[in-house]
């Protein structure tokens, strides 16, 4: 039987494809959320610690909240020098950042941030900085500026030039005296990056006199000695860091926001998922519709219900086996074409290692495996019903039964759907994810049922469009 | 279920020749279809043997109940009504279960159409049974049957690649490969050219003289059932007649008589 299993799926090469193909889409989409957000992840965490490398202690306002890095309340300059004096303090980079500057192209335009927003900051001429020079300078004159390599591409800025800058005060003329790079491939997500002297960005953002944080060397002091000073001398709003804390939260934080982008991915996927099950379930029926009489002839010849039915397994099996292999690669190759696709849409994404995670590929397995299996059983349980005199009869079908549960079911599910879909699309308040959840599970509920209700009406029509198909060989 | 495994008998007593004990017998058989006013009676209390070692044709016209009488002896079919045996098997009692063992082990099957798994080889096909039941063929009996119908050299190909005619040898070599108690011939050759046909029917034949096998064969061609040692007439569920040492002439001066 296993042979017979084998020698069907090779004599149906390409309906043997076909399905493959479907289970293969949702395996690829699944393993490349996985992927993708798995080799993300790891990038950044990279980029992050590598920033921090020399980092030992960062000073920055005590938030009351577990809040985001970039939104943190500044504190006062005055900082800078109580921070230095105390013991052990080699070297310190006070920084400051602001998001209401914006540098005006050649042509009197300002730059388009529709992306990502733009970000500035103070030159800090270090190897903290994840930013480095690769053309012209550092900003060093209160009149200078520096802007990334890929805004400088796209825009037309051009080192020596001078261009207006916006500020919170209006607008004012800068020389670009250098082009920053973020990292090693100026991976910016689309954002536009400007730098400038720690007084001018002050001036700039309207925020004389206020940085965000304070980060701090101090090689030769242990780190929790160097807190407790650092906050002996810190007013109680101000709190002194162990920098691994800080480089936790900043990974957890992009973890937070990368993970959002990959479940998006993620529910790509289960819908595609979803519909392959409906896909193969179908295929299977028709497969075995078209094999009825050579199912017929295996049981008068005696092949057990038994056999039959597992014969059909089998089949499932191998289609699934090949389709979450061949998925798995698929996966690999879609992470990479969609992080290109970023790239191309003005997402700038680095480049990222191929990492997958055992992870990965369990959960390959399941969906491309434990789907096509799923998808299975009905179609094989059905198989295993052909009664044997269906061998000599031409025209045997098999019988829609179970129509009234079917409809019942069917009417079961679509109530709820119906509730769900309406309270993602009208229900006023509430969560936006809520509400997509709501969306989600209701188009499931919706679609299950529809497709239960279509054998009561699809029969003409499919025995009509199906007619040509007859005389494929199957 | 040991009542379903072959009697362990020797060669020698198993290949004897007809002595007048029945392979198959049935004693007031009904089948109906459908219930109330629909209900289509397709059997009607029939009453009948199936003699070993010989090769009986079925005839009657189109909805005499021929081919459900075949079923139904074949365990194809579930009965309505009344007692049917495979030797000294009631088959009218066995589970689903039991009866694919039956006909995996006990009986052969000939169909009309659509013979042969379309993916397996011929040999696959003929070994197909036992395969089935994970048995290995006896090496000489199934060298002896390939030869006999001359497909030693067709053993490797599929079956779109073989004649109508050697397609129905590799079902006869399948039904024979078994050595069952009884083959169950429907329409062996409703699908073949008339040469074709009788060498088909010759080898049917020659497995009733040569090895005594039992044969049942239900046809609508007078010269078909030539080739029988009895010949038994149905008409509407009922069995209207018997013959003796057939001739086409005697089979259809009898149908046309039945028809009138």
């Amino acid at each position: 039987m296993l042979r017979l299993s084998l020698r069907n799926l090779a004599g149906n090469r390409l309906r043997f494809i076909l399905t493959t193909f479907a289970i293969l889409v949702g395996v690829s989409f699944v393993v490349a959320s996985f992927v993708l957000t798995d080799g993300l992840i790891r990038t950044f965490d990279e980029l992050v610690e590598d920033a921090n490398a020399d980092v030992d202690v960062e000073v920055r306002a005590r938030s009351e909240f577990d809040e985001i890095d970039f939104t943190l309340r500044p504190i006062d300059e005055a900082l800078i020098d109580v921070v230095a004096e105390v013991e052990g303090v080699e070297e310190i980079w006070p920084t400051a950042s602001s998001t209401k500057i914006l540098p005006v192209k050649a042509n009197g335009e300002p730059i388009k941030t529709s992306l990502a927003p733009a970000f500035s900051g103070n030159w800090v001429d270090s190897s903290i900085s994840p930013l480095t020079i690769v053309e012209g300078e550092a900003p060093d004159e209160p009149s200078e500026f520096v802007i990334d390599e890929t805004t400088a591409d796209r825009e037309g800025f051009v080192v020596g030039e001078v261009y207006d800058v916006i500020g919170s005060d209006g607008s004012e003329p800068f020389t670009l005296v250098g082009i920053s790079r973020f990292g090693e491939e100026n991976a910016l997500g689309g954002a536009v990056l400007s730098s400038f002297t720690l007084d001018e960005l002050q001036r700039l953002d309207g925020s004389e006199g206020l940085i965000t944080v304070i980060d701090v060397a101090a090689p030769d002091v242990e780190r929790d000695v160097l807190v407790d000073r650092l906050t002996a001398v810190l007013p109680d709003d101000v709190e002194a860091v162990d920098i691994s804390v800080v480089v936790e939260e900043a990974q957890s934080d992009i973890s937070d926001i990368i993970g959002i982008f990959g479940n998006i991915l993620l529910a790509f996927a289960l819908v595609a998922v979803f519909v392959s099950t409906f896909i193969i379930s179908n295929t299977f029926n028709i497969l075995l519709g078209q094999r009825v009489r050579q199912l017929a002839l295996l049981r008068a010849l005696g092949a057990s219900a038994a056999q039959v039915r597992f014969s059909a397994i089998f089949e499932a099996l191998v289609v699934g086996v090949v389709a979450s292999v061949v998925g798995l690669g698929g996966g690999v190759a879609l992470a990479l074409g969609l992080r290109g696709l970023m790239n191309t849409l003005g997402f700038d994404m680095p480049s990222m290692d191929i990492i997958l995670a055992p992870r990965t590929i369990v959960v390959a397995a399941v969906v491309g495996i434990g789907v096509t299996l799923f998808a299975s059983l009905s179609p094989a349980r059905r198989a295993a019903t052909v009664p044997p005199v269906a061998a000599m009869r031409a025209g045997f079908r098999f019988g829609s039964g179970e129509g009234t549960r079917r409809t019942i079911i069917a009417i079961i599910l679509s109530v709820p759907g119906v509730a769900a879909m309406g309270y993602g699309l009208f229900a006023s308040s509430d969560s936006t994810a809520l509400k997509l959840a709501g969306l989600g599970a209701g188009a499931v509920l919706i679609f299950v049922a529809v497709s239960m209700f279509a054998p009561l009406f699809s029969s003409p029509s499919a025995s009509f469009l199906g007619a040509p198909l007859e005389h494929v060989p199957g | 279920m040991d009542q379903l495994t072959k009697p362990q008998v020797d060669d020698a007593e198993s290949l004897r020749p007809s002595d007048g004990t029945m392979a198959a017998t049935a004693t007031g058989l009904t089948k109906t279809y459908g219930k109330g006013d629909t209900q289509v009676v397709a059997l009607d209390h029939v009453d009948i043997g199936f003699e070993a070692a010989r090769l009986t044709a079925i005839m009657g016209p189109s909805g005499s109940g021929k081919s459900t009488l075949m079923h139904c002896m074949a365990g194809l079919d579930a009965v309505t009504e009344g007692d049917v045996r495979v030797g000294d098997t009631r088959i009218s009692e066995l589970s689903d279960k039991e009866l694919t063992l039956l006909r995996r082990q006990r009986l052969g099957f000939i169909f009309q159409a659509f013979n042969l798994v379309p993916t397996l080889t011929a040999e696959e096909n003929i070994l197909l049974p036992l395969l089935l039941g994970g048995r290995e063929p006896d090496p000489e009996w199934k060298t002896q049957v390939i030869n006999s119908l001359k497909l030693d050299d067709r053993l490797h190909h599929r079956p779109d690649e073989l004649s109508g005619g050697q397609q129905q040898r590799v079902a006869v070599a399948r039904a024979l490969v078994t050595r069952p108690d009884i083959i169950f011939a429907d329409e062996p050759t409703g699908n073949l050219d008339s040469k074709s046909g009788h060498e088909v029917l010759g080898f049917l034949r020659r497995a009733v003289d040569d090895w005594h096998q039992t044969v049942v064969m239900v046809t609508h061609d007078p010269s078909a059932a030539s080739y029988a040692d009895l010949v038994i007439f149905l008409r509407d569920g009922h069995v209207v007649g018997r013959l003796e040492e057939p001739t086409s002439d005697l089979v259809y001066d009898r149908i046309k008589s039945l028809e009138a």
